[in-house]
């Protein structure tokens, strides 16, 4: 298409298609490790299916986690 | 697919091994469609049979999964809607693992070529369209990969029900009016085109917030139907702590028979 488009996702995530396919798994692995220091934010929430988070346990109360959706 | 050394691949290969079983989902499979890699989790489209749940659960067995809190991998509950929830870790990594057999918005004939197409193809990918649906979901940020994954969808008349961009609406339509004409049925929107972008834009976010409302009204409804089972999981967990999956899996569908029904609604059981 030509002129403007409507964005929806920014240059850098369309740019996986321009990785070949050794690229795009070492940045999709290194991606993961680097998001695992949101682990403690995430530790009770889904991100799929028909849970949204995880019970609190009344005989181990935590802090409120911040909701995902 | 690539050479396969990353764990969501692996571990779909792994769940594939001598029959084609599951299809990565979601967040990793918009990664596999060369998208966005915008989640951390693993989602699959499990075969809806006993020999694939069985088989799911010997291999997070074998990497030394545990259950979240969640529906059991097991027909009864799948079947109706709900969804298993399981995580392990590998070196760094946490790694969660996510069941549906019937995914939601859907429909079963869909389904059922969805198993066929992927069974032809070799694929173990949820594809374009299929993913589309999965993602018009309650979530701002899935639109935005709805619309993209339009745009690599081949067929106008995929293109015209998933297209999330006024513009490239207004440009299919100038060129398949045919496709246009039958993808009004089905969305209704479509037949705004001729007003313009501004009444297509508005049309559009309508659209999106109907969608966002039905999808948080179906998620309130398993919600409903799994408020006892929210109460018992504590205890649940507890006493599943530290076993061996397979072991964990016979006390966690035990404790949830009787109090997670199998349906969500009030037509459901028990």
């Amino acid at each position: 298409m030509s002129g403007p488009r409507d964005e929806f996702l920014s240059e850098e995530d369309l740019d996986l298609r321009n990785l070949s396919d050794d690229e795009l798994i070492a940045y999709w692995n290194l991606w993961l490790e680097q998001a695992q220091v949101t682990n403690s934010l995430d530790a009770d929430l889904y991100s799929h299916g028909v849970f949204e988070r995880e019970p609190e346990d009344p005989d181990q109360p935590s802090d409120p986690a911040p909701r995902a959706r | 697919m690539a050479e396969v050394n990353n764990p969501y691949l692996e571990l779909t290969e792994e769940l594939n091994r001598g029959r084609l079983r599951a299809l990565l989902s979601s967040g990793q499979a918009v990664v596999v469609h060369r998208l966005a890699i915008m989640s951390k989790d693993g989602d699959w489209l499990l075969r809806e049979d006993a020999e694939a749940a069985t088989h799911a659960l010997e291999v997070l067995s074998r990497r030394g999964a545990w259950y979240r809190f969640g529906a059991p991998l097991d027909l009864r509950w799948l079947a109706n809607g709900w969804s298993a929830h399981l995580e392990f870790r590998r070196g760094p990594l946490r790694l969660r693992t996510d069941f549906v057999t019937r995914p939601p918005r859907i429909a079963a004939g869909w389904l059922q070529r969805i198993w066929e197409t992927a069974q032809t193809s070799g694929t173990e990918v949820v594809g374009l369209e299929p993913l589309a649906a999965l993602k018009l979901t309650n979530r701002e940020k899935d639109y935005a990969v709805v619309g993209e994954l339009a745009r690599l969808m081949t067929d106008p008349r995929a293109q015209f029900l998933y297209s999330r961009s006024s513009r490239d609406l207004i440009e299919l339509a100038a060129k398949h009016p045919a496709e246009l004409a039958e993808g009004i049925r089905q969305r209704p929107l479509l037949a705004r085109i001729g007003e313009g972008r501004e009444a297509l834009d508005e049309a559009l976010d309508r659209e999106r917030r109907t969608l966002m409302r039905a999808n948080e009204d179906r998620l309130g409804q398993y919600q409903v139907a799994a408020e006892s089972w929210a109460a018992e999981w504590p205890a649940v967990r507890r006493r599943i702590e530290g076993l061996p999956l397979l072991e964990a899996h016979r006390v966690v569908t035990s404790a949830a028979e009787g109090t997670l029904p199998f349906a969500p609604g009030p037509w459901g059981d028990p």
